[in-house]
């Protein structure tokens, strides 16, 4: 299989990711998003661990980035939950406390 | 025993003054008596300094050694560098032309403190006010050295301004502050020509001793001195050395000023296109007059008379009026008396003016307080034409005007206060026939109407008279104010009779009336505290004016050292 | 050349001065303690005046013509190299003034003491009559200026408060306003000579004066004096014009005192005071003082001003004259009467005739005091007559008539004095009134042309003054008693009685002295013992260029007129005498409404009532000019000048508001414009802030691609 299916489909899937953090109003739904950026790099970097038999470092980045990234989902959704009871809702359009 | 007696008659009301401030509220009543007993003593140590006073001493009035009782005692003295030494001293003393003044001082504010007795409200300000006054007026007359004056001068605002503002009538705001606003614009014109004459003058013993001529200041000898103003005049004391003054009797003293100086006779200094000894000369004239108060200065009296309680009246004509013709003779006509001389005509002109404005005035007035008030114009101005007359006689006149209007127009005050304590009310329309009501009163008011309108036997007359011989023979003797000025100024005579009899008929004779009925209850004749106000008073008046030799001897030898030196400045 | 000095100098010690001491301090005391003595005050009073009328009788004995008279000296006060002197000078005119003021004061006291019984202020009024003798005194005892002046004055004030005695009328009140006012425009006068005399001679002690007088002389125009002072030389020097000056100011004074023209209105007024006053201040002694100081400086008149003194004496005379004629008031009578006689001795020394000036002040002393108190008689049992019901004008003449059966005695003292006044001989009037007559004449002759309408005022004035005082007889003592009829209470006639012994006792001794013998027996003036006493002062010290004609050389150019002079004068006398016995002769119809009316119904009448209007020129025009003013000015002063103050402070205030306004919006603006550009700024930038972070991760990732297209290109 040719790297450039993978390559494209972690393109493809990364995309989506950034869709959806960008245009979903839900905080969980952009973590979900956030989710998918993080799992199309990692696809992105298995892939390229096919040019690294003897190491195998993209696999093992990837296996670090899911570790980080579940531990990202934990402090994420707990702070989710934290807003959400602070501001009785998760969606991120009414919380803009930053707003200038 | 007269070594620090003038110190003493300064400070016994200031400290009285701290003492009724520092009393507790508990004590309320005993504050009167403290300010009596205070102003009492320094009447008796004023008398006991007339009594000492030798009148046969004669000399120059710009000369230390003509002073009497004096003290003197360097209070600062700053090194300012090239620019000499700024050096004030404590100096007082009295000649005769600040005896005569002391003595009324002394005795108006005495008076004042008698009225004072029923004072009622906010007892604690009103009598340390008081004596702080007292204080600040007695040293106004008995200061020489001119920044001492000016101390004293303003400060006597503050006490006063107070004194109008709370316990004055209806007006009583607007009156105090035209009262300071008014005296402060002629302070500050006295202020700048102060700088100006600090400027010019320096003190000879001083300087000798810094230059070091000679070496204790104590025992310097004419000589001495001469030597240094020779040195001084060409320029061979250095500028460090030099030590200006405020002496005002060395600043009466061409001698005394730097070559070059701004007020040096000899400079020449211009100022807007005018003579600089002229413009200082107007810019004193000016702020005594505002005190004295001469026409076109004269309108904050009547409000300021109006509007202040019986005693502040009394005080504020019967002695704050007087500083103004003091200052007068003691600053500007001595120290300037060329430019008194150039200004002869238009202080002679102004002095006949306010003779004759006030008494019309007085004619047109509704309240008696008012009346008194302009009448006060008219009798200051005898004071103007008579110094400007720069004669003997004139000067004399002018003095003994001052002394006997503080008597009288004490009492006119007083007469005022009387019928204001029991009715609340003093305009003469609402009056009539009070001589079968009050007939003690009336014989009070008709003496003190006649000793105003200056009858023979009474002090006014004396004063009157010499201003008028003196102010005649102006023209032939020294050539200062033309002979008509004096005729004219009779005038205010005859008006003075108009205005007084006319009250005394309108408010005394005729069928007994007064305008509202319940007035009549407190129609009661005099209480034995006025008594003790009028009679003094009273037979003050006719005694100076059936003996003017007791005032006369204490005056006239300065006088004449005064008149002399006018003379020599024309010459 | 004269010392000055020398009359400065206090003379040795004269036990005299006792004697003046105790003449002054008498009627002083008077004064003081009348008020203690409460009823018995006239008692105490009259006690005082008799010992002092005896003290001054016997001093006149013991001095009596010693020339020229007895000098004390002493120093009032001195001030700088001026002593200003007293001096008391004993001559015959001083004695005998003395003498007639004590004299006359005390029958006043006396007359008083029924007049006034029933007053009860009678305590005041006997101390006022003290102050009054005592202040009389000085001016007739002092021998210098200034004291005369000063003693002027009080005498002044003892008239005020004499006029004004009964305060609560109205009338009286400003009737002693009016008389001290119009004395005092006098009095500006004399003080201008008291000026100019000191300014020449640096003192005013009249000896010194009369000497200086002489030896200054007139130098281009100027009057110049050289005199020694303290052994150095003076000199002074004047306009020659203020030498007039000085004459004519002096006389000024007088002219207030003496009611001449055009100061005499307040005299008229002045009988509002009780009648006993007018007598005694307002006929015999107080207006009589400005002739007499006229006497004592006659030596520093000179021509100039004599000149005016003759032409304002006769106007004087003749004007009240004419105003007398037509007065229904008896005082009112007698006060224009002695307006008019005061114009005549005033007159006299205008013509430079001194001793008839001095001689008829004596004996209209005498005579007026006399018409005074037999008026006063009058008035007095007429008031009697008064009751709660039946009020009228007890002095009023219309409701007179009659009187001389019921009072004999009233009617003859007061028929002697009134011929005494027409100038009767064998009556005193008719010796003073001739001299001055025949001066008069003397004078005219030598000046001439219209000098001789003063001598025809002064001869129009001898008839008119004869009618005036013979109307008032004949209105007042025959026909028959107007009042029961007027009042119609005919029960009234019955009641009226004459005078008790208080009463005519002093009103008989002065008619008594009313007539010539007291003065000598022979019927010319020159005859007489007190004429002669008072001889002119010869030589007039006057500077020669001024030099008025001395009397006995004008005497001797106008010739002996004497016996035509006397005929004539005497002649219209009679002629007024006989004119008012006809119009007003018992039974005569009197004019239509003369009972009832305020004033006369003819118009030219009414010009004598109210004296040519000149009291209604002086309220309605000078008086009214003045409170005019005096409204004006104290608007200037409050409004204008005050207005001034008062606009300087508030455009201060404007001012300060303006500053405030400039910091606040000007200043402070600059600040505020400042913050609010960061601001708006800061607004700006911080609208890119939206607070989402999607936002921010979208600008992020554009940001990124633009930089990577940027690195690709």
């Amino acid at each position: 299989m040719p790297v450039e299916h993978l390559l494209f489909l972690g393109a493809v899937l990364f995309c989506i990711g950034l869709f959806v953090v960008l245009t979903r109003k839900n905080a969980i739904a952009v973590l979900i998003g956030v989710e998918l950026m993080l799992n199309a790099s990692n696809i992105n970097l298995v892939a390229f661990g096919h040019f690294d038999p003897d190491f195998l470092q993209g696999q093992i980045f990837a296996l670090f980035v899911i570790t980080v990234a579940a531990a990202e989902a934990a402090v994420a959704l707990a702070i989710v939950v934290k807003v959400y009871q602070y501001f009785q809702t998760a969606d991120l359009d009414k919380i803009s406390e930053l707003k200038g | 025993m007269t070594e620090y007696l003038l110190t003493y008659i300064i400070f016994i009301p200031l400290l009285a003054s701290l003492v009724v401030a520092l009393l507790p509220k508990r004590f309320a009543d005993s504050y009167r008596v403290i300010a009596l007993v205070a102003l009492g003593l320094s009447l008796v140590l004023t008398v006991i300094g007339v009594s000492s006073f030798d009148s046969t001493a004669s000399g120059l009035t710009n000369s230390e050694a003509s002073l009497q009782m004096v003290e003197k005692v360097e209070w600062f003295s700053v090194n300012l560098g090239s620019l000499g030494r700024f050096s004030v001293d404590y100096f007082l003393g009295v000649d005769g032309i600040n005896i005569t003044m002391l003595l009324l001082a002394a005795i108006v504010l005495f008076i004042g403190a008698i009225s004072s007795w029923n004072i009622s409200k906010k007892r604690k300000g009103y009598f340390s006010l008081y004596l702080l006054l007292s204080s600040s007026v007695l040293g106004c007359f008995v200061a020489l050295d001119f920044f001492l004056f000016y101390l004293f001068f303003e400060f006597m605002l503050l006490p006063m301004y107070f004194l109008i503002g709370i316990w004055g009538g209806p007006r009583k705001e607007y009156a105090a502050i035209k009262f300071f606003l008014y005296t402060l614009v002629g302070s500050i014109l006295i202020l700048i020509v102060m700088i100006g004459l600090y400027n010019s003058v320096y003190d000879p013993v001083k300087t000798g001793a810094e230059a070091g001529m000679f070496e204790a200041a104590a025992s310097v000898t004419n000589e001495q001195i001469t030597e240094v103003q020779k040195q001084v005049e060409l320029g061979n004391v250095e500028s460090e050395n030099i030590v200006k003054s405020f002496n005002m009797i060395s600043m009466a003293n061409e001698t005394n000023y730097l070559p070059d100086s701004f007020l040096s006779r000899s400079t020449g200094a211009q100022v807007f296109g005018q003579s600089a000894r002229w413009m200082a000369f107007l810019a004193l004239l000016i702020g005594f007059a505002i005190k004295l108060p001469a026409f076109p200065f004269h309108t904050w009296l009547p409000d300021a008379h109006v509007e202040a309680p019986t005693p502040v009246s009394v005080v504020l004509a019967g002695i704050l009026l007087k500083i103004g013709g003091y200052g007068m003779i003691r600053t500007a006509f001595s120290f300037f008396p060329d430019s008194a001389y150039h200004y002869s005509w238009l202080i002679g002109f102004f002095g006949m003016f306010s003779i004759i404005y006030g008494a019309l005035n007085a004619l047109a007035q509704k309240d008696i307080k008012k009346l008194i008030a302009y009448s006060s114009v008219s009798h200051m101005g005898f004071v103007l034409l008579g110094l400007a007359a720069l004669t003997v006689e004139g000067v004399t006149g002018a003095i003994y005007q001052m002394f006997s209007h503080g008597l009288i127009s004490a009492t006119l005050f007083l007469i005022a206060g009387v019928l204001y304590d029991r009715t609340h009310n003093r305009l003469i329309e609402n009056y009539g026939g009070l001589a079968h009501q009050l007939p003690k009163y009336t014989v009070v008011v008709t003496i003190a109407f006649f000793a105003s309108l200056g009858l023979p036997g009474f002090s006014g007359f004396i004063g009157e008279l010499m201003v008028f011989l003196g102010a005649f023979k102006s023209a032939s003797f020294i050539g200062a104010i033309p002979m008509w000025m004096p005729v004219v100024a009779t005038l205010g005579l005859v008006l003075s009779a108009g205005y007084y009899l006319w009250t005394l008929q309108r408010m005394f004779f005729g069928k007994y009336w007064v305008k509202d009925a319940a007035w009549h209850d407190n129609l009661k004749d005099l209480t034995l505290r006025e008594y003790l106000m009028f009679v003094p008073l009273i037979a003050m008046i006719i005694w100076f004016g059936i003996f003017p030799g007791t005032l006369l001897d204490l005056i006239s030898n300065s006088v004449e050292g005064f008149t002399h030196l006018m003379v020599q400045a024309v010459k | 050349m004269t010392e000055l000095n020398d009359f400065l100098t206090p003379t040795a010690f004269n036990p005299l001065i006792y004697w003046v001491l105790a003449l002054f301090a008498l009627p002083l005391l008077s004064f003081f303690t009348s008020g203690l003595f409460k009823g018995k005050a006239p008692v105490w009073s009259g006690f005082l005046l008799a010992v002092n009328t005896c003290l001054s009788v016997y001093l006149a004995l013991q001095h009596w013509g010693l020339e020229p008279g007895v000098v004390i000296k002493g120093t009032w006060f001195e001030t700088g190299s001026t002593a200003f002197t007293y001096s008391f000078l004993l001559d015959n005119p001083a004695l005998i003034m003395l003498v007639i003021v004590n004299f006359i004061s005390l029958l006043v006291h006396i007359f008083s003491a029924e007049y006034m019984r029933h007053d009860k202020a009678k305590p005041r009024y006997y101390a006022y009559l003290g102050l009054f003798t005592f202040s009389m005194l000085g001016i007739v005892l002092f021998h210098n200026l200034l004291f005369i002046f000063i003693f002027w004055e009080l005498v002044g004030l003892s008239s005020y408060l004499l006029i004004g005695f009964w305060f609560e009328k109205k009338s009286a009140s400003l009737a002693a306003n009016k008389a001290f006012i119009m004395n005092r425009i006098g009095d500006l006068g004399f003080l201008t000579g008291l000026m100019i005399l000191y300014t020449q001679f640096e003192t005013l002690d009249l000896g010194a004066l009369k000497l200086l007088m002489g030896d200054s002389r007139i130098e281009d125009g100027n009057w110049v004096i050289n005199y020694l002072k303290n052994g150095e030389e003076v000199i002074h020097s004047l306009d020659g014009r203020w030498l007039s000056a000085a004459g004519i100011a002096l006389f000024c004074g007088a002219v207030g005192k003496s009611a001449q023209f055009p100061l005499q209105v307040w005299l008229p007024d002045a009988m509002e005071g009780p009648t006993p006053v007018s007598a005694l201040i307002h006929a015999a002694t107080m207006v009589a003082a400005g002739v007499f100081m006229l006497s004592r400086v006659f030596v520093l008149l000179d021509a100039q001003a004599l000149e005016v003194v003759a032409i304002v004496g006769a106007i004087t005379a003749l004007m009240a004259a004419v105003a007398a004629l037509s007065q229904f008031d008896i005082k009112k009578v007698l006060a224009y009467s002695t307006v008019s006689q005061l114009g005549y001795m005033v007159l006299a020394m205008g013509v430079g005739a001194y001793d008839a000036g001095l001689f008829h002040l004596f004996t209209h002393a005498f005579f007026k005091a006399g018409l005074f108190l037999s008026a006063g008689v009058i008035i007095h049992q007429l008031h009697k007559l008064e009751t709660d019901e039946v009020k009228f004008n007890t002095q009023d003449m219309r409701v007179m008539g009659g009187l001389r059966t019921y009072m004999p005695v009233t009617f003859f003292c007061f028929l002697f004095c009134s011929l005494s006044l027409a100038g009767l001989p064998a009556f005193s009037g008719f010796l003073s009134k001739e001299a001055i007559l025949i001066n008069t004449h003397a004078w005219s002759v030598e000046k001439g042309g219209g000098y001789y309408l003063i001598e025809l005022m002064a001869f129009a004035t001898v008839i008119l003054t004869a009618f005036y005082i013979m109307r008032a007889v004949m209105l007042v003592f025959t026909g028959k008693f107007r009042l029961p009829e007027l009042k119609g209470t005919p029960e009234i006639v019955g009641k009226l009685k004459e005078g008790n012994m208080t009463l005519l006792i002093p009103v008989v001794i002065l008619a008594v002295l009313s007539f010539s013998f007291v003065f000598g027996a022979s019927i010319s003036a020159e005859d007489s013992w007190l004429y002669q006493s008072v001889r002119t002062p010869r030589d007039t010290w006057v500077p020669k260029e001024y030099i008025a004609m001395s009397q006995a050389e004008m005497l001797a150019k106008a010739g002996t007129h004497h016996t035509w002079l006397e005929v004539l004068s005497v002649g219209l006398a009679l002629a007024g005498i006989v004119i008012a016995i006809l119009i007003y002769k018992p039974g005569a119809k009197l004019a239509e409404g003369f009972d009832g009316k305020r004033e006369p119904v003819s118009p030219i009448v009414q010009v004598s009532f109210y004296h040519w209007y000149q009291d209604v020129l002086y309220t309605k025009v000078i008086l009214k000019f003045i409170l005019t003013q005096s409204k004006m000015l104290a608007w200037f002063d409050e409004k204008i000048l005050d207005g001034c103050v008062n606009l300087l402070a508030r455009t201060q205030v404007v001012v300060a508001h303006l500053t405030g306004m400039f910091d606040r919006y000007i200043i402070d603006g600059f600040v505020h414009l400042t913050a609010f550009t960061s601001g708006k700024v800061g607004q700006l930038t911080r609208s890119i802030q939206t607070g989402n972070v999607q936002t921010y991760i979208l600008s992020a990732i554009a940001m990124l691609i633009m930089l990577l297209l940027w690195f690709a290109f």
